[in-house]
């Protein structure tokens, strides 16, 4: 261990670069993350909390519109999240466990929201559920009102939130492989048995994971959400339909401060990544701490 | 239980990995699946346990035929060859899994792992998880899985493949004393011929999805039915040769013998101890070779030797007493000659 690190220090030395080229390369990071990234986010916040802490607060409650749009997100992100754990789990089973005929095309469609606009997305789901679309008017004829209406922002979050956690899944049951579950069909386990007490519990933390970037993610859709809800206040409108609303009526202490919700979300979610990372990195050290020679 | 394999095959694709395969492992037996990589002994394993079907003949236990019974009925303990521990389990968990599966009360879980922990010598680790354990307490862990809710029979694929060669032999003389307590009717896979010696009751020898061989690992040792056994189990050298009046006359030598030359015309495969050095060819049948360098190997000496002209070499196993008597030293001229010999596609031996 020790002759390692010597090594890998006598290698870093070696290619040291001049400090001029260090200095100026760092310098140029720090200015893009900065002006690109830092600025904006301290910005929000400044404006938001500009007026003090009770008009910061009085700004996002007092409007029955900004409750509404706490509500739709806090209604529509978790049932986009329950239903890509639903599709993630199953499809990564199917992916990592079975060889079977359009499996690499399963693997490329899953991939396809990461590439495709979701504004395509939103139209899509109009043309479809659309009054003269595919499905619509029979599911209006049950009484079923899918577009402008809560099913559209769930399905058009599902949708763009499709890969999050399937491909944080893949990979890690591909790693692990199919040993642990023969070894319990072996043991005289079920089907039900091995996928609930074998296989979820070693998926805990790439389902953790996958599900924190998935929430992210479906809190902060706006693209195809736009087009599929109607853009009624009060009605099918989440908070980035409403942070975007609020801003075209120039309503800048209510926008900013809806919007830092957003931002505090994001900054949530990259702590617990990080936490999450750092835990299991923890967690590997003490194993191998632990281990003891034979 | 004894386990009956009768004329099983199986292909994957076009690869024929059991081609007809015939066994009997009677009741309380510890038998050795020994072959090289392909020739079929993992697949064998894993058709009598289950987790693959055959695509013609049967499996029985005892009279029961078990061939279309899924691997979740047939009570067996299976130890995978890299264990294949429950990671998020204790191996507390580990062990109790398949009763628990099973609805055992849990007095009599908590009193089954207990007495399985002592048996695998790991009290005060019932608490760990698998990757806080050595490479040989794991394959313990797996083996008192596979064992605690009381199998039939007991499958171990390549038991010891993963792990270093001191805790090898020490888990292979425990494997032994094991059986010897629990008389488990057990087959376990391994392509290390001295793994098969040292454990098993017997030995079945299995090339290109056929079996070779079986038998008692003297037997198989003394008496191997064909060039490919010969080789399998242990250094041989080939030379050219024949058999006049009860004697083997070495001719030429071969060059590495590989897995082509087996069986073909006219070829002597003798051991390393089997040969002998002399100074001078006073004996008809030897033939003169140089020496090329000694190495010790516990009680004997190694003698690496190659022929006058420098193409084909040979080993020689000699005593170490015995070189005090006769001083070899690397580029000596000298003779080896044959005290014993196999000729196959003669269709006996000598």
């Amino acid at each position: 261990m020790n002759n390692g690190h010597g090594i890998r220090m006598a290698a870093s030395l070696a290619r040291e670069d001049p400090a001029w080229l260090k200095f100026s390369l760092i310098t140029m990071a720090l200015m893009i993350v900065g002006f690109l990234i830092g600025v904006p986010v301290i910005h929000v916040f400044w404006q938001a909390l500009s007026g003090g802490i009770k008009a910061y607060l009085s700004n996002i409650f007092e409007d029955p519109a900004n409750r509404d749009a706490i509500f739709t997100t806090l209604y529509v992100a978790p049932r986009a999240v329950f239903l890509n754990l639903l599709f993630g789990i199953s499809s990564a089973w199917l992916v990592s466990r079975f060889k079977f005929p359009g499996r690499t095309i399963l693997l490329t469609l899953i991939d396809m929201p990461f590439a495709i606009s979701p504004v395509v997305v939103g139209l899509g789901l109009v043309l479809l559920y659309g009054s003269s679309g595919l499905l619509g008017p029979s599911l209006a004829s049950v009484g079923i009102q899918v577009l402008f209406n809560s099913p559209a922002l769930v399905l058009a979050t599902t949708f763009v939130t499709l890969p999050f956690i399937v491909r944080e899944l893949i990979p890690v049951m591909e790693s692990i492989g199919p040993d642990e579950e023969l070894a319990a069909l072996s043991l005289g386990a079920s089907g039900l048995q091995i996928f609930f007490r074998i296989t979820l519990p070693s998926l805990t933390l790439g389902l953790l994971y996958g599900t924190i970037l998935c929430t992210a993610r479906a809190v902060g859709e706006f693209g195809a959400i736009y087009v599929v809800s109607g853009r009624i206040a009060g009605l099918g409108q989440t908070i980035p339909l409403r942070v975007e609303q609020l801003f075209q009526q120039y309503q800048t202490p209510a926008d900013f401060a809806l919007a830092s919700i957003l931002t505090v979300i994001a900054l949530a979610t990259l702590l617990a990544r990080k936490i999450m990372q750092s835990l299991s990195n923890q967690r590997h050290a003490t194993d191998q701490a632990k281990r003891i020679p034979a | 239980m004894s386990i009956t394999v009768n004329k099983v095959s199986k292909s994957f694709g076009t690869f024929r990995a059991l081609d007809n395969v015939s066994l009997e492992v009677p009741s309380g037996c510890l038998v050795a699946l020994l072959g090289p990589s392909g020739s079929g002994k993992t697949t064998l394993l894993r058709v009598i346990a289950g987790l693959e079907t055959a695509d013609e003949g049967a499996v029985l236990y005892k009279d029961e035929e078990v061939t279309d019974t899924p691997v979740q009925h047939r009570q067996v303990g299976f130890v995978f060859q890299h264990y294949a521990l429950f990671r998020h389990m204790s191996v507390f968990e580990n062990i109790a899994f398949g009763m628990r599966v099973r609805k055992w009360p849990s007095s009599k879980i908590q009193q089954r792992v207990t007495e399985l922990i002592h048996l695998i010598r790991l009290e005060g680790l019932d608490q760990r998880y698998p990757s806080q354990l050595s490479g040989g307490q794991r394959q313990r862990v797996a083996l008192a899985r596979a064992l605690a809710s009381e199998p039939r029979v007991l499958l171990l694929d390549e038991p010891f493949g993963a792990l270093d060669a001191k805790v090898r032999l020490e888990l292979r003389q425990w494997l032994r004393r094991l059986h010897d307590q629990i008389h488990l009717t057990s087959i376990f896979v391994t392509h290390d011929q001295e793994d098969a010696f040292a454990v098993s009751d017997k030995v079945v020898v299995m090339r290109q999805g056929k079996i070779e061989q079986i038998g008692p690992p003297v037997e198989l040792f003394e008496n191997p039915a064909n060039a490919f056994v010969m080789d399998f189990l242990g250094h041989v050298n080939a030379f050219k040769g024949q058999l006049k009046d009860g004697r083997i006359f070495l001719t030429d030598y071969v060059m590495h013998s590989s897995q082509g030359k087996f069986n073909e015309q006219g070829i002597v495969y003798v051991r390393p101890h089997e040969l002998e050095i002399k100074g001078v060819n006073d004996h008809f049948g030897s033939l003169p070779a140089i020496v090329d360098h000694l190495h010790p190997s516990g009680s004997c000496i190694r003698v690496h030797l190659r022929s006058p002209c420098g193409q084909a070499s040979c080993c020689v196993e000699i005593n170490t007493d015995q070189l005090g008597v006769f001083p070899i030293n690397v580029g000596d001229k000298v003779c080896i000659h044959p005290k014993r010999g196999r000729i196959f596609d003669q269709d006996y031996n000598i």
